[in-house]
């Protein structure tokens, strides 16, 4: 069912709320939010941003300075600082907002404590261990608070620590991947797995069924793809076939979840758009057997147009078909 | 009555507030992503269409008047089209069509007047697009280049400053009363959308050109830092405005207490915004996107948040030191707040879940 903003919009648009009736038919099917919905607002976010700030600004004094610092403060400040943002979240886990801001500080914090553990005692870990030791020692906070937002930051940090060590070592899976793409390859592989298991566990547990989280594993996971797939066609060494056929399977596994069991028009628009780009790539490198001349672009964009209209023609169904039900 | 609307008609109905349900005449609604598809596919068709444009017609490179002539038939076809047709497949083609039309023109106008008019005139086209076109994501767009354009106008003049307080009025104004102009409601979306992009997006390069200015500082800083706070504090008007705009449209459900503690905290935020440029417009934006409970303004007031904390922390006219400053005395007011509000308002409960269904 649509939200009662966009049913009021509609019913408002049609002339059937007379215009002096309007401001308070607002208020009734709480489009305008009440007092008590506004006190709410208010606090989350000055919560958030003034717990942000706080971390921050203790990061910004700490890197000031560095020079003039001891060791022992360095490290207690950190350290007093993480005890004090978990004892905030077992102290006053009834109240969620600041329990579940506490946490977030205190994670963000044990990344500042990495940092400065490995500047402090020159370890020689490469940057990839920071970020992929931050995600280890995170993860009880992860399963304990049951918070969505925690966990992107983990998936997040385990996608840095995939970048980063690839930029240290380059290529090293070329047993497993004939292509200069193992990078995109593992991060593919690594959101679309994270992504399947969301999904599995969002039905089965309730705080785990944000859709906002989803859909950036999707992004993310769909993004890599996309990009296999046109580098595979541009490369020169002809190594599309393999990208071309996971994409393939890709699409069609998309259509299958979020079309037919759990329908996700976001997913479903971005699935379409990966093929956009892919189909025209396709096209693209054919002509480039031929010769380029005006006739081959209007061709191109009679066709990005065609697919671009199909596209938006074939969600507003499925939208429609969805809001009647 | 189509089901979807039973639930709030019905609401509205036993309130007194709407008579026997009429036909509704369902419009335009998809969501805001199958909205961006269509734009980006009609961007991509564009590229094409004027790389055809420019293969066919070789003599176009170098022929401004050619360029100015084809520019404005393209244009003109475009909005014909969309006006007559509704149909997907011609509104994709008329945007790309369009989009490679404006190309055109902007680029003839370009070669041909000064720069300072050059973009005034392109501020006004845009604006009449806006205003002319019935499609949404065209008024989108046109929005975003005539915002664009405006801010280019400015920066000739040197007074790129009030763009960020120029540009939130109105597209404060506009949010706010959207339900005051039913028949034209879809179109002032569309151009706040259009209005809410270009500031986020301009707004962060305001900042990255004072950063600019302040290592050249053969203008002398203070100068700079002047026309910096200045352009804070226009803004802070503007979100006293908006405060003053949201109570005066929630009369009957905002107490005093609330007026006041909304005239401080957004005192305190002006106040804050002198040193840390941004904060203020992605704390309006969040604002208003709750004020009518739209999902889409509140995320873009989040990104705008995130955009401008980001580029506070690139900022080089401050220290490390008196950043931490600024961000722990932020951070203590804001939560210092927060324990206020519970004790000026302590019968007030949490009503996340009502508020959500609402949006």
């Amino acid at each position: 069912m649509s939200s009662a903003r966009k049913q009021i919009i509609e019913l408002v648009e049609n002339e059937c709320i007379p215009e002096k009736n309007i401001d308070a038919a607002l208020q009734i099917v709480k489009v305008r939010p009440s007092e008590n919905a506004w006190f709410s607002f208010l606090n989350l976010v000055f919560l958030w941003i003034g717990g942000i700030a706080l971390a921050t600004s203790v990061i910004f004094f700490i890197a000031y300075n560095w020079e003039a610092l001891g060791d022992f403060i360095k490290f207690g400040m950190v350290q007093l600082l993480i005890v004090l943002a978990i004892g905030i979240y077992w102290k006053l886990e009834s109240e969620k907002i600041l329990s579940k801001v506490a946490l977030f500080v205190a994670t963000i914090l044990l990344g500042v404590l990495l940092a400065l553990f490995g500047q402090t005692y020159q370890t020689g870990a490469d940057p990839w261990q920071l970020f992929f030791n931050w995600a280890l020692l995170m993860i009880p906070w992860a399963m304990v608070a049951r918070f969505p937002a925690l966990w992107i930051l983990w998936l997040a940090l385990i996608n840095l620590s995939i970048v980063l060590y690839f930029q240290a070592f380059g290529s090293a899976l070329h047993v497993l991947f004939n292509s200069n793409q193992d990078m995109l390859w593992i991060l593919f592989l690594f959101n679309i797995l994270a992504q399947s298991l969301w999904e599995l566990f969002a039905s089965r547990m309730h705080w785990l069924n944000e859709r906002w989280a989803i859909r950036i594993l999707g992004v993310a996971s769909g993004a890599m793809l996309t990009s296999l797939v046109i580098m595979g066609l541009f490369s020169g060494r002809n190594e599309n076939l393999f990208p071309t056929i996971i994409w393939f399977c890709w699409i069609i596994s998309m259509y299958l979840f979020y079309r037919i069991k759990n329908l996700d028009l976001f997913m479903l628009a971005g699935s379409c758009l990966s093929g956009i780009i892919v189909i025209v790539s396709f096209i693209i490198k054919a002509m480039e057997r031929g010769n380029w001349d005006a006739g081959n672009f209007l061709f191109l964009m009679i066709v990005v147009v065609a697919l671009g209209a199909g596209s938006a023609f074939w969600l507003k169904k499925v939208n429609q078909e969805d809001v009647a039900e | 009555m189509k089901k979807q609307h039973l639930h709030v008609w019905k609401t509205l109905y036993k309130a007194g507030l709407t008579d026997e349900p009429k036909t509704i005449i369902q419009t335009e609604n998809s969501p805001w992503y199958i909205k961006t598809l269509l734009a980006f596919s009609g961007w991509f068709a564009a590229i094409f269409l004027l790389i055809f444009i420019f293969l066919l017609i070789e003599d176009i490179l170098n022929n401004k008047d050619l360029k100015l002539i084809i520019g404005c038939l393209l244009v003109i076809v475009a909005g014909v089209v969309l006006y007559f047709f509704s149909n997907d497949f011609f509104e994709n083609l008329a945007l790309a069509g369009s989009l490679a039309g404006q190309a055109l023109l902007t680029w003839s106008l370009s070669e041909t007047m000064q720069t300072m008019d050059f973009w005034f005139v392109i501020f006004i086209f845009q604006a009449i697009l806006a205003i002319l076109v019935s499609n949404f994501t065209h008024r989108v767009l046109s929005a975003f280049f005539s915002a664009g354009a405006f801010y280019m106008t400015l920066n000739e003049y040197g007074s790129q400053y009030s763009f960020n307080a120029i540009i939130l009025l109105s597209l404060s104004y506009l949010w706010l009363n959207e339900f005051r102009f039913a028949k034209h409601i879809r179109s002032i979306q569309a151009v706040g959308y259009g209005l809410v992009l270009s500031l986020i997006s301009f707004n962060s390069n305001v900042i990255f050109f004072s950063n600019n200015l302040l290592l050249d500082s053969s203008n002398g800083i203070n100068q700079m830092k002047l026309l910096l706070w200045t352009g804070e504090i226009l803004t802070s008007a503007v979100l006293i405005y908006i405060i003053w705009q949201i109570l005066q449209n929630n009369q009957s459900s905002i107490s005093r207490k609330i007026l006041i503690s909304s005239f401080v905290g957004a005192s305190i935020l002006g106040l804050v915004s002198l040193e840390t440029p941004g904060i203020t417009i992605g704390i309006s934006i969040l604002l208003i996107g709750f004020s009518i409970s739209n999902r889409i303004l509140m995320s873009l007031g989040i990104v705008a948040l995130i955009l401008y904390t980001s580029a506070y922390y690139y900022s080089l006219e401050a220290t490390l030191l008196s950043k931490a400053l600024t961000l722990f005395i932020l951070g203590l007011s804001l939560i210092t707040i927060s324990y206020l509000l519970k004790i000026i308002f302590p019968k007030n409960k949490l009503e996340d879940e009502e508020q959500l269904d609402a949006t």
